[in-house]
């Protein structure tokens, strides 16, 4: 495989109201991989994603994005090349779900611009993708969580990203639906070489569908590699705070969590 | 719930089907509130004044009927129809940009703070401070509906976050301190309380006739105020994802949230400038809009102006006609029809606001 750089960032800090949040960030993702950012409540990772998506400027550093530092591009040929499925969202109106995800197609298009043949067929494509084809006429009230979270992920893909950033994407989903929704994003990164870097809670679900996993603790990338360089008892001991223990299964690292160093403080030293 | 028991996309009427209809409503109620009144004017006698003006000779129509016809009826026709449009095109852009069906000129404070604009400005010029070419009336009720709305957002935000319920407790609070400033101001003035009835006729919403001059001034200026507010439709649908989510779609949130707040100002300053606070409109006729023809802001926008402007004409014939030789302010009677909407609007959006 060859490994192009897609999204890459050069020392990124960040800080709001003289705390820096994010450290000095640097990685590089490479095209068509898919990539999970792990790391406990409040170490800045949805901050980093709102900078690479834009919604929040980094104080200093670059993000590349598709060979050109993002910061360079009008934020609609970001949208072009980028797009982020948040944590939740809602709508204050009854637009029907294809309407939503139609919205999608607007970095695309001029400002009164109907839809062309070609967005019709991403519309669709996205549509299909998710599932979403009984779904359609539906407005978003009388959808369940799980179904919201795949309307979001139509809108991110009825842009036709290069790279796709989700936030948590799993948080209120049943399990099976968490492993749809993986499954789906892990196809995308083959089928067309998108590239995915996902917030995960879940270490074990990174560690299955990871290709390269970062970690993020006290707002620096503390480690960053494959499931089976990154997953270990000591890394989960310095960065959650808990006792563990890792066995292969599957082929993946696959975690049990033993107790807490917060609950039991000691009995771990 | 299967998708079967909610309507497709393309259950939703035609647009162009629904803007004929809706332009065709509007001409019809135009001519006929053209016709009813005080002295009704019969419809041949309508038809053939109308045509003369044009420069087609087609009977003899009474001369006082031409007069009635040209001079007062159809500029007020028009006055009503652009504060229809104005004030329903006004609740569309504050409701798509403050991500809120509640948010109505009148409700969130804008027509109280115009009103008072346009009450100073009206005292401006009677005391001929400023030269009558500058247009002080309607500048001021236009920066009174900007200033009020201002005032309201930035009391109802904390946390980069406006809940409805702050949102309309401080539209309540500045519509009801601007009101109070206005009384004042009427009672104080000498000029303004010896014409108090009329002033106070206009403060409640009672359309006004103009010379033709001003009518088509401001029927024209609120066209292009549609047509520009037309041009940020497809960033207001995507606003209605939410800002961070616009942002994302390439849209310049800070940009589009300006223009539309100042266009809505502007057409709820038009509005007030001409039939004083008419109130409701904004929230009734967007909502039953968006039940028909759904609610992305392309067709929103000018089915709203067209049955806006219908629905002002109609109800402004009923309040000269019903009570006649009494003619009532037409701002009591859409808020009579408005308050039992908002009231129901209130209700069905308690769970899903969190007040």
């Amino acid at each position: 495989m060859t490994s192009r750089i897609e999204l890459a960032l050069n020392q990124v800090t960040f800080s709001y109201e003289n705390n820096r949040i994010l450290d000095r960030i640097n990685f590089a993702l490479t095209t068509g991989s898919f990539n999970s950012l792990i790391g406990p409540n409040a170490s800045g990772k949805t901050t980093l994603l709102g900078c690479i998506a834009g919604n929040l400027t980094p104080d200093t550093g670059q993000i590349i994005l598709s060979g050109k530092d993002s910061q360079l591009r009008q934020p609609k040929e970001t949208a072009q090349l980028l797009a982020m499925v948040p944590q939740q969202f809602d709508m204050p109106f009854a637009f029907y779900v294809r309407e939503i995800v139609a919205m999608g197609r607007i970095p695309h298009k001029r400002f009164l611009g109907r839809l062309s043949q070609s967005d019709n067929e991403a519309i669709d494509q996205a549509i299909e993708l998710t599932d979403l084809s009984d779904l359609q006429g539906e407005t978003l009230s009388h959808l369940s969580g799980g179904e919201k979270q795949r309307v979001a992920l139509a809108i991110a893909l009825a842009q036709e990203p290069n790279v796709l950033l989700l936030d948590e994407p799993t948080t209120h989903l049943d399990l099976s639906s968490q492993i749809d929704i993986l499954n789906m994003v892990k196809d995308l990164c083959y089928a067309k070489g998108m590239t995915v870097l996902s917030v995960m809670h879940d270490i074990n679900l990174a560690s299955r569908y990871s290709d390269h996993i970062l970690v993020l603790h006290k707002n620096r990338i503390l480690h960053q590699g494959t499931a089976l360089e990154v997953i270990a008892p000591n890394m989960l001991r310095d960065v959650f705070a808990v006792r563990s223990e890792v066995h292969m299964h599957d082929g993946y690292p696959t975690i049990s969590l033993l107790s807490s160093y917060n609950s039991d403080l000691g009995t771990g030293q | 719930m299967t998708a079967g028991q909610h309507p497709n996309p393309s259950t939703r009427p035609s647009h162009f089907v629904v803007l004929l209809i809706a332009t065709f409503a509007l001409f019809a109620s135009a001519l006929l509130a053209s016709m009813v009144g005080s002295v009704d004017i019969p419809l041949s006698d309508s038809i053939a004044i109308v045509l003369a003006n044009v420069g087609i000779q087609t009977g003899n129509p009474i001369q006082s009927h031409a007069h009635i016809l040209v001079d007062i009826r159809i500029p007020r026709v028009v006055a009503a129809a652009t504060t229809g449009m104005c004030l329903a095109c006004a609740g569309v852009l504050y409701q798509g940009v403050l991500r809120n069906p509640l948010a109505d000129p009148f409700v969130i404070g804008a027509s109280g703070g115009a009103a008072l604009g346009a009450l100073l400005g009206m005292l401006i010029a009677a005391n001929r401070i400023l030269p009558a070419e500058f247009a002080i009336t309607p500048t001021l009720s236009l920066i009174g509906a900007l200033l009020s709305v201002w005032l309201a957002y930035s009391l109802s935000r904390s946390r980069g976050f406006t809940r409805i319920s702050s949102l309309l407790l401080a539209g309540f609070a500045i519509g009801s301190f601007t009101g109070s400033l206005s009384a004042l101001l009427i009672f104080i003035n000498n000029s303004m309380r010896l014409r108090l009835v009329q002033t106070y006729t206009w403060l409640l919403g009672g359309v006004s006739t103009n010379d033709w001059i001003t009518t088509i001034s401001t029927f024209s200026l609120a066209i292009i105020t549609i047509i520009c507010s037309l041009l940020i439709a497809i960033h207001l649908n995507a606003l209605s994802l939410g800002n961070n989510s616009a942002r994302r779609l390439g849209v310049d949130v800070e940009k589009v949230r300006l223009v539309a707040i100042l266009l809505a100002s502007m057409l709820t300053g038009l509005a007030v400038w001409l039939s004083g606070i008419v109130a409701l409109v904004g929230l009734v006729i967007p909502h039953s809009m968006r039940m028909l023809v759904g609610p992305d802001h392309r067709i929103l926008i000018p089915t709203s102006a067209l049955v806006g402007s219908t629905f002002v004409v109609i109800t402004d014939m009923v309040a000269r006609s019903a009570f006649s030789p009494a003619e009532i302010p037409v701002g009591i009677i859409t808020s009579l029809i408005g308050i039992p909407v908002f009231v129901l609007l209130i209700r069905k959006n308690l769970h899903q606001y969190d007040f």
